[in-house]
Order: C-alpha cells, then sequence, then structure tokens
C-alpha cells in the first residue's frame, strides 16, 4: 500500500468514513501488534493495547501530520499505552509477588547457540529473560531499537527522548544484557 | 567505540583504526566477540514476528469499539452514520437476505394468488361452457329434425369439424357446445340449418326454431 493510500485513508477517517478505518486498522494491526507483544510479553495485553491504540488513533487522526509517517504516529500512541500497561504490571508484582515468584520469571535458556524461536510464548520467554533486569526506559528503548528494529531516530521520536538520551539507554542496555548473558552462560568478564 | 563501530557511526579512517587495534588487543577482541553473541541473539530474537491470531477478530472488535464510543462523534452525522451503517459486511449480508426473502414472499404470494385467479377462472370457464374429455359429442334431438333426418340436404350438411348430422340428430363437436348449449346459439344453429340448407321459409324455420327450443335435448354420448 503506498503512502499515498494510507493518507488517502487517513482523510477518509478525518470524514468520518469508518469503512476507511476498517481497512486502516486490518492494514495495521499486526505490526502494532508486533510491537506490543515485544514490549508487554502477553498475547491478550497486546490485544487490548492494540484495540485501545486505534480508539485512540480514530479520536486523534487529526493531530495526525501527513507529512510523517503514519507507522511512527501509531507507534508512538503503541508505546505509551504500552509503557502506562507495564508501569501497572511491575507496580502489581512488586504488590501481590514475593521474592520467590518474581524470580521465577523465565530465565536465558542453556542451549543458546541453537537456540530458534517459533511461537510466540518462546519470544515473549525469551524477551522476559533478556529484559526483566532492565529499567523500563532501557527495556523501551532497546526493545524499539534492537528487537523491532526502528532507527535510533524513530525511537527518539516514539519515545519523546532525545537522540543521545537513545544512545545512552541503549549502551547501559546492551551492557546489562553482555553481562547477563556472561552471568547465566559462563562466558569470563573482563575486568577493567 | 565498538557499537558505533557496529552502528556504523565510524569514520573510514576511524573503522580501519579499530579493526588494528582488534588485531592486537585480545581484551577488546573478546568484547567484541560478546557484542557479536549478543547480535545474534538478538538477531534470532527480532527474525520472529509475533504472530496474532484471529486478526478479523480483533479487527471487528476495534471498530465495534470506535462505534460504541463515539456514538455521537460529530464526523459521524446521521448520513454518514447510516451509510457506514449499510456498508458493515454484516448489514450487508443481512439486507442482501432480506431482500432475498421479501422477493421470495412476493413471489410466492403472486404465484399463489395467480394459480387461485386462474382456478377461478378455469371454475368460472367450466360452468360456463363445459369441457369434456375428447371423444364426447353432444347432439340435438327434436321431433322436426327428426322428420327432417331423411332429407338428403340435412345429410349433405358434411361435417365441417363443427357439425354433423347424424340419424336426424345436430351433431355438435366438443369445442362447438358452448354456441349449442346457449339458446342463442342454438337459434342460430337451427336457423342457419333450416335457412341455407333446407331453404324453408321463414314461418317453417320459425316453427322449427320454436320447437327445438321447446322440445330439443341436448345429449352427451361417447362418439368419434
Amino acid at each position: 500500500m503506498t503512502d499515498d493510500t494510507v493518507r488517502d485513508l487517513i482523510q477518509r477517517c478525518n470524514d468520518g468514513d469508518v469503512l476507511a478505518f476498517e481497512k486502516l486498522v486490518r492494514k495495521f494491526q499486526s505490526y502494532a501488534f508486533a510491537l506490543a507483544m515485544r514490549l508487554l510479553c502477553d498475547e491478550t495485553e497486546s490485544r487490548d493495547i492494540v484495540q485501545e491504540s486505534f480508539v485512540r488513533i480514530w479520536k486523534h487522526i487529526d493531530r495526525f501530520d501527513p507529512r510523517k509517517q503514519f507507522t511512527t504516529w501509531m507507534y508512538t500512541i503503541v508505546t505509551n499505552l504500552c509503557v502506562d500497561r507495564l508501569r501497572t504490571i511491575n507496580r502489581n508484582r512488586k504488590l501481590f509477588l514475593s521474592h520467590d515468584e518474581d524470580s521465577a520469571l523465565p530465565d536465558i535458556p542453556d542451549d543458546l547457540d541453537v537456540y530458534e524461536i517459533e511461537s510466540n510464548e518462546e519470544l515473549a520467554a525469551m524477551i522476559k529473560s533478556l529484559t526483566r533486569e532492565l529499567p523500563t526506559k532501557q527495556r523501551l528503548v532497546f526493545t524499539l531499537r534492537d528487537i523491532q528494529d526502528l532507527t535510533v531516530e524513530e525511537v527518539a521520536t516514539i519515545t519523546g527522548l532525545s537522540v543521545g538520551s537513545v544512545k545512552t539507554n541503549l549502551h547501559y542496555a546492551r551492557r546489562a544484557l553482555r553481562r547477563l548473558m556472561e552471568d547465566k552462560h559462563h562466558v569470563t568478564r573482563l575486568e577493567p | 567505540m565498538l557499537y558505533l563501530y557496529r552502528e556504523g557511526e565510524l569514520s573510514n579512517n576511524e573503522a580501519g583504526d579499530l579493526v588494528q587495534h582488534l588485531h592486537a588487543c585480545e581484551s577488546c577482541r573478546l568484547e567484541k566477540e560478546r557484542i557479536d553473541k549478543l547480535d545474534d541473539l538478538v538477531t534470532r530474537v527480532r527474525s520472529f514476528s509475533p504472530t496474532m491470531d484471529s486478526p478479523a477478530t480483533l479487527t471487528s472488535g476495534i471498530v465495534s469499539a470506535v462505534r460504541s464510543t463515539f456514538v455521537n462523534d460529530p464526523r459521524l452525522g446521521s448520513g454518514a452514520r447510516l451509510f457506514e451503517f449499510f456498508a458493515r459486511q454484516e448489514v450487508r449480508i443481512a439486507s442482501a437476505f432480506f431482500i432475498i426473502l421479501a422477493v421470495g414472499t412476493f413471489l410466492f404470494q403472486y404465484l399463489t394468488l395467480f394459480t387461485q385467479i386462474h382456478s377461478l377462472e378455469s371454475a368460472a370457464a367450466l360452468e360456463a361452457r363445459p369441457t369434456h374429455a375428447p371423444g364426447l359429442l353432444y347432439s340435438v334431438e327434436s321431433a322436426r329434425l327428426t322428420k327432417l333426418s331423411d332429407s338428403k340436404e340435412l345429410r349433405d350438411l358434411v361435417p365441417s369439424g363443427q357439425y354433423a348430422v347424424e340419424d336426424g340428430k345436430i351433431v355438435v363437436r366438443q369445442r362447438d357446445v358452448a354456441s349449442l348449449l346457449s339458446p342463442t346459439g342454438l337459434r342460430f344453429l337451427t336457423s342457419t340449418v333450416a335457412s341455407s340448407v333446407l331453404r324453408m321459409d321463414k314461418q317453417t324455420i320459425d316453427n322449427l326454431i320454436e320447437d327445438v327450443e321447446k322440445n330439443a335435448k341436448i345429449i352427451t354420448r361417447f362418439g368419434q
């Protein structure tokens, strides 16, 4: 689908054309779901977020700048909702889970060299195991940049961080992940 | 530095220097190997795109949520709402079903009515014009006609497919029985036979007609 077609759909949404909106949803919901799934690691939560995101898109479609990428705008909405949801989840986890239960989160698989992801569940487990120790901001930047494969500039636009801040958070996230892998797989850590 | 290299953010000279340094420095080389290992894992994670079950259900759920949440959305004027209402797939299917049902009902009622009208017409026609099985013949018998039965002229009234004379009776074939049954038809038939074939005078004809009207019997019988 060309950008012109997306712009046309958005214009029609602005005019109250629900059919155009339905086409827009059909076209982009899988992208929104993929991002939500990578951030939340939960199918049901991700579907809820996608629905909520598109309701917001319909509501605020007049705010969309047609000179910009629709996906970037959509990812911003999805990400903001996911961050809110993650905060709620983390708060609830701290409130209701004991330390033992908390440490029962998935671990990095042992057979990492041959490990292949073949399902949503495996993906969720892997991302959880990788990002479980990361603060929300680092987790967000790492997921958007390295897993969702967005550019640093896109990540900055979506998160509202500066490019420098994105790079810094990304650096810390990667360093933390390297250490995590060293710990789990007995890779020799270099002393500074 | 290694991540800047990985991101392609080093100049050619800087990248070249780094590569040379990696050859010479084991600790940096090991660090790069760990970065590569993490990259490899992340690449595998990235290469799997989460799959969504029943996307159509999600789409319809989103559209329904929008409709219910923004009932009073000014963008959705009454005309637009009506249009999009009828543009919905489920409404289109229901509308098509309703139209088919309506047309079917109309055709059924029309055909039923048509059949009833046809039956009534047939019944009325049967009363006015009895129909009979092929092979039935009708004859008019009267004493005066019987007297005339020997006349050559009457016998010359060769069957034309409608009238014939047999044994002094005017035999009428089935399809003309209606004219025979009506008084006017009977009078006309008698008059025609009497004047054209038998060449009777007017008085005789009138007498014959009177006799036929009073005494003639219409008899149905089997025949060829």
